[in-house]
């Protein structure tokens, strides 16, 4: 059966961040003021690494169960986390991260006090990625850098869980149709299945968040619908884990989440990281 | 009080000897010996397992409200080494959230009995006591007779949920755990086993499928009983006057349980087995 390989460190999994970072990411966030989408996609992206991490911490260690890479889009196509212990490969084991994000800043959650109010915690908040939003935007070209990644990762990890892909963006390719591209990323496989390639298209419309639809019925633009052709449709294992965090998702969902505002972004990007619970 | 006790453990495959989880200590002078899991999932899980095993063979506590009276210090040593390290942000939430392990300590004490031939006299006779919170289990056996299991009984009772001892849990959570305490009578040559979970499994599996799954672990004792402390299996972790296996070959613990594995017969994780021969 497909999808469902044991994520170890022995055989690691992948995922791969295609951000926008053009120029138009400093719009407005889904209707939020005074916050651009490219804030709030880093923010998304900083604090699912920060889960990443978690995920695989052991004490004062860090279990390499994860490879994580960004590539940013934008007026160039930027390889890696701008961190200079990160900058040999763009693809780093889930330790690296860990152990080098570029700061840690302290927030301030609000907790339940379990006696009806509120209570204030500071919490460490690390940061890897920054806000960019600047020139154009050469998906295409981001489409081709992570084709060649994926493809070396699997040819390492041959039974691995299929890399995930994301890609993160607000708006149309100006260097070429992508579709071809991500057909292609979409078709390399390991023995577990097929790349999972999932597309979140933040918007600066304030329409309420889509996350996984079947049709593109209620997506309001011919981009939102091409991303959602080039999206994934989301394997068995995954679709039982979206159903769990939200109920409507039906079968032949795809793996695309249109204006999702951030909490749904992580939800979003957190599905599919089955894994196996044991310290291997 | 004589009776002979071996530690034999190996690490899961594929990790290393400094990731091995488990622990298991003895005291043969006060004839307390102990097993415990630390909880993957929970990190410093190791270091609480050792502080829960040599906190019990060290105390005096056999029942199970005097056992988790003991606990509060041994919860405050824990908190002390793990404060005392310059911990990575990463590590900070599940420090929070403290470390977990199941646990079987076990008390042996004299017993004797009425002489059962003709005339005045005493026959020796064991009683033991033990205390379990999960699935790490006790099993006293006579010759290839099973006379009691402890805490489970079945190998359907596994599961990837055993009942846990935190760190940082109140008396009252652990007073909750089931099956807190058990004892039984034992006598010259009965054996009791006490292992963590995997091994405990594979064991149950084999004995209601008709198998003798005690005589395979006889074979790993040395043939003729010496004083002391034997060992057995290349990851003894007890003390050893001699350094290697008393049962013959240094490595054979880690050669059964590596064929156990390959065979698909036993699940790859740390195993512990702790051995007395009364």
């Amino acid at each position: 059966m497909s999808y469902t390989a044991e994520i170890s460190r022995n055989n690691p999994t992948c995922f791969l961040f295609l951000v926008d970072q053009s120029g138009s990411m400093a719009e407005q966030f889904g209707g939020e003021a005074g916050r651009s989408k490219a804030q709030g996609v880093a923010d998304a992206i900083n604090r699912l690494l920060q889960t990443l991490v978690l995920r695989c911490a052991k004490g004062e260690y860090i279990l390499d169960r994860y490879y994580i890479g960004v590539i940013g889009y934008g007026s160039e196509i930027r390889w890696g986390f701008p961190i200079e212990a990160l900058a040999e490969n763009v693809l780093q084991p889930v330790s690296a991260i860990g152990g080098n994000p570029l700061r840690i800043e302290e927030r301030v959650k609000r907790m339940d006090d379990g006696a009806g109010g509120l209570i204030e915690q500071r919490i460490k908040f690390p940061v890897w990625f920054e806000p960019i939003a600047q020139g154009k935007t050469p998906m295409c070209a981001a489409f081709q850098a992570a084709h060649g990644l994926i493809t070396d990762f699997v040819g390492q990890y041959p039974s691995c869980f299929p890399p995930i892909v994301i890609n993160i963006s607000d708006g149309a390719a100006n260097d070429g149709h992508p579709g071809p591209m991500s057909d292609a990323i979409r078709s390399i496989a390991s023995q577990d299945g097929n790349v999972l390639l999932l597309n979140a298209h933040v918007s600066a419309r304030g329409e309420r968040p889509i996350l996984f639809p079947t049709h593109d019925g209620f997506l309001p633009d011919d981009f939102s619908k091409l991303l959602f052709y080039m999206s994934s449709p989301l394997p068995p294992a995954m679709l039982h884990q979206a159903r769990i965090l939200e109920a409507t998702v039906e079968e032949g969902a795809r793996g695309f989440a249109f204006n999702a505002d951030l909490a749904s972004v992580i939800m979003f990007l957190n599905i599919g990281t089955r894994v196996d619970n044991s310290a291997s | 009080m004589p009776m002979n006790s071996y530690a034999f453990w190996l690490a899961r495959r594929g990790n290393s000897s400094a990731e091995y989880e488990d622990a298991s200590a003895g005291n043969d002078a006060a004839g307390r010996y102990a097993v415990a899991d630390g909880a993957t999932e929970s990190c410093f899980a190791g270091l609480w397992a050792r502080l829960l095993v040599e906190g019990f063979v060290n105390g005096a506590a056999c029942e199970a409200e005097p056992w988790i009276a003991s606990l509060p210090a041994l919860q405050e040593q824990w908190d002390a080494d793990v404060r005392g390290r310059n911990l990575p942000w990463y590590a900070e939430p599940s420090v929070k959230q403290g470390a977990f392990a199941t646990f079987l300590g076990f008390m042996l004490t004299d017993s004797p009995l009425p002489y059962s031939g003709e005339g005045p006299g005493v026959r020796a006779s064991y009683h033991w006591q033990a205390i379990a919170v999960g699935d790490t289990c006790l099993f006293h056996t006579r010759g290839t007779a099973l006379l009691r299991a402890f805490p489970l009984e079945y190998s359907n009772q596994f599961d990837n949920a055993p009942k846990l001892v935190g760190s940082r849990m109140f008396a009252q959570d652990i007073r909750n755990r089931q099956k807190l305490w058990a004892d039984g009578q034992g006598q010259p040559g009965d054996r009791l086993w006490t292992m963590t979970d995997a091994l405990a499994h594979w064991c149950l599996a084999e004995h209601e499928a008709g198998g003798n799954p005690w005589s395979e672990m006889e074979s790993l004792l040395p043939p003729s009983p010496v004083p002391g402390r034997g060992a057995g299996g290349e990851g003894v972790n007890l003390p050893s006057p001699s350094g290697r296996g008393a049962g013959g070959e240094g490595n054979s613990f880690t050669q059964w349980i590596e064929g156990l594995r390959d065979s698909g017969r036993l699940r790859n994780d740390d195993v512990t087995l702790l051995a007395i021969r009364l």
